[in-house]
């Protein structure tokens, strides 16, 4: 066999032990596991309160009573006249009453509407009912009305929602931060590993950026080995919660698909990862390699 | 070996300069105590003295691997102590070394360790490659490019380390008991090719346990025993050169 030297890659001058070993991609794995099943819940728990106000926000009761002379029936359906043609309305109909209107009707209009008549609003696609506007709009035509375009209860919602967005941008800071840790443990074993190489590259006129570049491509593929060991998990994790979900029916009575995108937010993290492992070793061997001198 | 004029008559800087210094050494190992002595540029020196002496000492204060406690050194006509972090390895790029250990990267192969040095030049590969080619074949590994530098049997792993001691064009070769272990027609043959390189213009130092050697060679010898120097007057004294 000849030697060919014009076809051959510059070998790595790093022992093969010189490496992160098992404790840092262990860190950087748990780290990532934990930060993309975080993002998976954190998104899809936004997502799904997000769903749930539009489809609320989507819709409006509006309540009528008979004021003057005018009946509640003919009040309803003057009022489904002018709603109708209200903005971002794409339907009004008035409901035919019911015994259970009353006590509905005492929480949207309180006591005022003795004989209260119902009607249902549809929004357009994309549009959101106010029931404030609304109200104005017919009381401004004479029709006594209240409306209730289901705010009160979708508040809480998105309240709760931002509180375990917030909790999870938290949660993923700390893994971030555990990750960091992990890739400088890392990065000082695998330059202790290599002690007696980088005293050679030193004393032969290597600059330290030079010895810590020869780390950096075995610190990236650690980083983003485990980091993808860890999102994968993470994502199969997610799936089996949706299928779960799916199966046991607690999804489709509310008309929520289940969110397969939201497994998405698993893949920024192995190139996250290589990134934070660049940036955190290559700080670690500096500073290491500064104090060795 | 020859001693370049130009330099003895004082004209051109010395390479290496020893002024008065001082070095405490850890264990039982006596301190280097107040050594001054001057390398001319393009001369050939030598140090000699039994294990312990000092001489590995020497030489890793000469690479800024150890720091004297007292007196000075000055590297190619600058202060060591006055050169700053970054002005190192370009100075260190001027010095080739073949240390005591040899201290070869076993796993890679003879051309790969030799590549070593152009790579850390910053050089790229399809511009050193036949560099390091002809300097395999002139240390007389030309046939072995692909053996592992772990493979190779004592006299080829000295003759390694001269070729990459020498691929970066250096000033200053540093030569830390080059023959050590090796027979006698083997020696010869390394020395000739130390003394090839010197006949081009660079300064060697050559440190070696083997006082025969050390004498033979009729280069200035600093004599070393426990740390200080035993008998001198051959090597100039700071200042002098």
């Amino acid at each position: 066999m000849t030697f060919e030297a014009t076809r051959r890659r510059p070998a790595s001058l790093l022992p093969d032990r010189a490496r992160p070993g098992m404790a840092a991609s262990l860190g950087v794995g748990v780290a990532a596991f934990c930060l993309a099943i975080l993002a998976i819940a954190g998104i899809a728990v936004e997502g799904a309160a997000r769903d749930l106000a539009a489809r609320a926000g989507g819709a409006a009761t509006v309540v009528v009573w008979g004021a003057g002379l005018e009946s509640p029936d003919a009040a309803a359906a003057r009022a489904a006249d002018i709603l109708g043609h209200a903005r971002g309305v794409a339907a009004a109909r008035p409901l035919d009453p019911a015994p259970a209107d009353i006590p509905l009707a005492r929480v949207i209009a309180g006591a005022r509407a003795s004989d209260p008549r119902l009607i249902t609003l549809v929004a357009r696609p994309g549009a959101t009912l106010d029931g404030a506007a609304l109200a104005r709009t017919l009381r401004g035509a004479g029709v006594a009305a209240a409306a209730d375009d289901h705010r009160f209860s979708t508040s809480p919602l998105t309240r709760a929602a931002a509180v375990a967005a917030t909790a999870a941008a938290a949660a993923i800071l700390l893994a971030s931060i555990l990750a960091m840790a992990a890739m400088g443990v890392g990065a000082r074993r695998a330059l202790g590993e290599a002690r007696e190489v980088t005293r050679l590259l030193t004393l032969s006129g290597a600059t330290d950026r030079f010895v810590a570049r020869q780390f950096r491509p075995r610190l990236v593929r650690a980083a983003a080995l485990a980091a993808a060991a860890g999102a994968g998990i993470a994502a199969l994790a997610g799936a089996a919660v949706l299928l779960a979900g799916r199966a046991s029916g607690a999804a489709l009575p509310l008309g929520l698909k289940p969110p397969w995108r939201d497994l998405w937010a698993a893949a920024p993290w192995p190139p996250l990862f290589a990134t934070v492992a660049l940036a955190v070793g290559g700080a670690t061997l500096a500073a290491a390699l500064k104090k060795a001198r | 070996m020859s001693t370049n004029a130009e330099s003895a008559a004082g004209r051109v800087p010395p390479a290496v300069l020893f002024d008065g210094v001082h070095l405490p050494r850890p264990g039982d190992a006596a301190p280097l105590e107040d050594l001054s002595f001057a390398v001319a540029a393009g001369s050939v020196h030598m140090i000699a003295g039994p294990p312990g002496a000092g001489k590995t000492a020497i030489v890793e204060l000469i690479l800024g691997a150890l720091r004297p406690a007292r007196g000075r050194i000055e590297l190619f006509a600058r202060d060591a102590a006055h050169l700053r972090r970054r002005d190192w390895p370009l100075v260190r790029r001027r010095i080739g070394t073949i240390f005591q250990d040899l201290r070869l990267l076993d796993r890679l192969s003879a051309f790969d360790n030799v590549a070593m040095i152009p790579r850390i030049a910053g050089r790229r590969p399809g511009d050193y490659r036949d560099e390091v080619l002809e300097v395999l074949a002139w240390v007389g590994l030309g046939r072995s490019p692909a053996a592992p530098a772990g493979a190779l049997n004592l006299r080829d792993r000295r003759r390694l380390a001269l070729a990459r001691a020498v691929i970066g064009r250096p000033d200053l070769v540093i030569a830390d008991e080059p023959t050590g272990g090796l027979d006698q027609p083997a020696s010869l043959s390394l020395l000739r090719r130390l003394a090839d390189l010197n006949r081009a213009g660079t300064t060697l130092i050559v440190a070696t346990a083997d006082e025969e050697m050390a004498e033979g060679l009729g280069a200035p010898v600093l004599w070393l025993d426990g740390g200080r120097e035993r008998r001198g007057g051959a090597v100039p004294r700071a200042g002098a050169a």
